[in-house]
């Protein structure tokens, strides 16, 4: 037996030295409870141990009667410890461990006083076969109740509350729940064994050996598993703090719990509120239980709150299932995504307007692409048209140098048949030609304006100076500002003005006024040119500046968009306001400084 | 009386333009105006021409079916620099008419030439100036002739 005793021995004080170790660098409530049940089950297990050093049967019989000072700690650890670790803290409070160790207490003075009335053991003899044995023992009724049914309850009701919280664990504290319950039901089981068939652990009672060593591997668990140890108090603060409203509702829909932001939704406490139907506390109940049962998407949105106050909801339902055996628990959660709602339709509007300008951009761009696309035709038909016109050109000229040598008397003949007058009118009508291919090309060939310095005021003034305006017309220049010096091509701009006064001017066969003025508003240059003309008709606005547009008989037709391209060319823009019958107004904006 | 005879000469003119039509007009044209004219059609012909017979004026269509008109500046340049050059062209733009002139164009004409009499009056002219400036070039020569011969007589 001697070795037995030894290896006992040792596994009793190596626990008792881990478990003091641990505990005296982890000081946790859990890791005490999990030290008390090694500590206690050490000692027993020592006990027993020291019972086997001796064959004696009052030595043994009193180590016997001392296991049991060891054995009380060890339901009662475990109880605490499963309280602890499953989330059940708030009952640790030293007015239910005093009357956690009122059983204990009582098992101990019966113990000690057990010669008196024999209520723990009644009788006890040594092993027939060997002395060294564990002595036989006819256990009395105390001994059975107070021992045997207290710590049986005690670990049973301590499984139960472990097991419900593994059960509602997430997967990776489940694992290790898995195991430590493993640790903790072995030794039970060993126990339940033993005291059903003794015979089974001939040389020593199994229990205290098999708690100790679970003991141990439970204390070295909740160490290296420090998530578990604070996964139930964590739990209650995370649930408490979180943004959603949490609330847990039963089969009837009665409320059993509410975390602090539900329970502002609510607008009432949990204490006022739990207990009661929801449907009877809160108002808004039916709309968010349409959206719990409608299918997911935007039917899980609901909206909460006075009018103009209203935040969004995202609603989410989930059964509880296993809390208590069969009584589905639903747990609702409330997010308020009012922000994020806002966001989105931000975000929504946003790609909206996106979508317009680059429909608005690829328009322009197709028009920009078709537009040069023409220049580059119309520039090559124009230079094509260059030779044959040459040719007429030189014939008619040819021609009239023929006549023009002819004699006398064929002269009379001529004039009289007006051949002079149409080789006029075709020569007329060439120039005109000349003057749309020159267009053409103008419109069609690259602008790259040579800016310079340039005084406006002098430079209309001469432009004006120069055109040839009908005695009918009487012309106007305004200066709004003396010093007006732009940065300019020249020759450009003299093209482009030179082009809007003739407009001008033709605008008014029966005379009229053309007023230009001169003004600045801000970094621009502003130069109008304001006829009394017939104006322009509504429908004929948008094409105004479109090349080949025009209202003439024998228009340019490139005029205004040749403009158009010059003023771009120098950042400016041109606009035209008109009303019939008063007379239209264009304006040519230049920036100032570049 | 040598010199006399070839000033009375007419002076000729290259016309080099591809387009026929084109050239009939000019040659008749220039005829009319007292010249005696040649054609050629392409950039090649110009030159080879150029080099054969002696020309005062070459008119020169701004694009030839086998180069570019500059490049026919570029190439004439050198083998009849003394020739008055005239691009004519039917595409005017300020870098066309820079181009031709930093080439060596004397001239920039547009097609269609509206008013003939005019251009006529500028060929003349440029005709004018050519002559002139030979006429310097050859009393310079008859100076320098003379004054060497004289001093030679004098050597004596």
């Amino acid at each position: 037996m001697f070795p037995y005793f030894v290896a006992l021995a040792g596994v009793s004080v190596l626990s008792i030295t881990v478990s003091a170790t641990i505990t005296y660098r982890h000081r946790e409530r859990s890791i005490i409870a999990g030290a008390l049940v090694v500590v206690g089950a050490a000692f027993w297990l020592m006990m027993d141990a020291l019972q086997l050093a001796s064959n004696s049967l009052s030595v043994k019989l009193f180590f016997y009667m001392m296991r049991f000072i060891g054995l009380v700690f060890v339901p009662s650890g475990w109880f605490v410890l499963a309280l602890l670790i499953s989330g059940y803290e708030r009952y640790v409070k030293p007015r239910n461990i005093v009357a956690l160790a009122v059983v204990p207490f009582l098992t101990l003075l019966l113990d000690f006083t057990n010669q008196s009335h024999g209520l723990m053991w009644s009788s006890a003899t040594l092993n027939a076969a060997d002395p060294y044995l564990p002595i036989n023992i006819t256990s009395g009724p105390g001994f059975w109740v107070l021992v045997v049914s207290y710590s049986y309850a005690l670990i049973l009701v301590g499984l139960v509350i472990f097991v419900r919280r593994i059960s509602v664990s997430r997967s990776s504290y489940r694992a290790a729940g898995l195991q430590m319950l493993l640790v903790s039901a072995v030794p039970w089981a060993l126990n339940v064994a033993y005291v059903l068939n003794r015979s089974l652990f001939p040389y020593f009672e199994p229990s205290s050996l098999a708690i100790t060593v679970a003991g141990v591997l439970l204390l070295w668990r909740l160490v290296y598993l420090p998530l578990m140890n604070v996964v139930p108090v964590a739990h209650e603060i995370l649930v408490d703090s979180l943004d959603e409203a949490i609330i847990v509702l039963d089969g009837l829909d009665r409320i059993v719990d509410a975390n602090p932001k539900a329970q502002s939704l609510l607008g009432r406490s949990l204490s006022q509120a739990g207990g009661k139907s929801i449907e009877n506390v809160w108002a808004e109940w039916p709309v968010i239980r349409k959206a719990l049962d409608s299918e997911a998407g935007t039917g899980k949105e609901v909206m909460l709150g006075d009018e103009g106050e209203q935040q969004v909801y995202e609603v989410q339902g989930s059964s509880v299932e296993g809390l208590i055996a069969n009584v589905p628990y639903r747990l609702v959660t409330l997010r308020d995504i009012t922000e994020r709602k806002r966001m989105e339709n931000e975000l929504k509007r946003y790609s909206e307007h996106l979508e317009e300008v680059v429909l608005e951009r690829t328009k322009k761009l197709q028009q920009a692409e078709r537009l040069a696309a023409i220049g580059q035709t119309a520039a090559m038909v124009g230079h094509d048209l260059r030779n044959p016109m040459q040719t007429i050109v030189g014939a008619l000229y040819l021609t009239k140098k023929k006549l023009e040598s002819l004699p006398e008397s064929s002269k009379k003949t001529l004039a009289q048949s007006s051949v002079i007058e149409t080789f006029e009118a075709i020569e007329r009508e060439l120039g005109y030609m000349n003057k749309i291919v020159s267009d053409l090309q103008d419109y069609a060939a690259p602008l790259n304006p040579e800016l310079t310095q340039v005084d406006m005021r002098a430079f209309t003034e001469e432009i004006m100076s120069q055109m040839d305006t009908p005695r009918s017309i009487s012309t106007r220049l305004t200066v709004s500002d003396p010093s007006l010096e732009v940065m300019i091509d020249r020759t450009m701009i003299r093209r482009v003005f030179t082009n809007l006064i003739t407009n001008a001017i033709q605008a008014m066969p029966n005379g009229g006024e053309l007023r230009v003025s001169l003004s600045r508003t801000g970094k621009d240059l502003l130069v109008s040119f304001r006829d009394t003309g017939a104006g322009i008709p509504e429908e004929y606005m948008d094409s105004l500046f479109k090349p080949l547009f025009t209202t003439k008989a024998k228009g340019q037709g490139f005029g205004l968009a040749v403009c158009k391209r010059m003023v771009e060319a120098h950042g400016g823009s041109i606009a035209v306001e008109s009303k019939l019958g008063e007379g239209s107004t264009f304006t040519v904006k230049l920036p100032i400084e570049k | 009386m040598n010199d006399r005879g070839a000033r009375l000469e007419k002076k000729h003119i290259l016309v080099i333009d591809d387009d026929e039509s084109v050239a009939k007009f000019f040659r008749e044209a220039l005829e009319l105006g007292g010249y005696s004219v040649d054609t050629a059609k392409t950039g090649e012909e110009a030159v080879e021409k150029s080099n054969v017979n002696f020309y005062n004026l070459a008119l020169i269509d701004f694009r030839l079916p086998d180069m570019e008109g500059t490049q026919l500046l570029t190439a004439m340049r050198e083998t009849v620099p003394k020739m008055v050059k005239i691009i004519v062209t039917g595409y005017p733009s300020l870098s066309n008419t820079m181009e031709a002139v930093n080439k060596g164009a004397d001239g920039y004409v547009v097609k269609p030439i509206m008013d003939t009499d005019e251009f006529l009056n500028k060929i003349k002219e440029h005709l004018k100036k050519q002559e002139e400036s030979e006429r310097y070039s050859e009393k310079k020569v008859a100076e320098f002739v003379e004054t060497r011969f004289k001093r030679k007589k004098a050597r004596r």
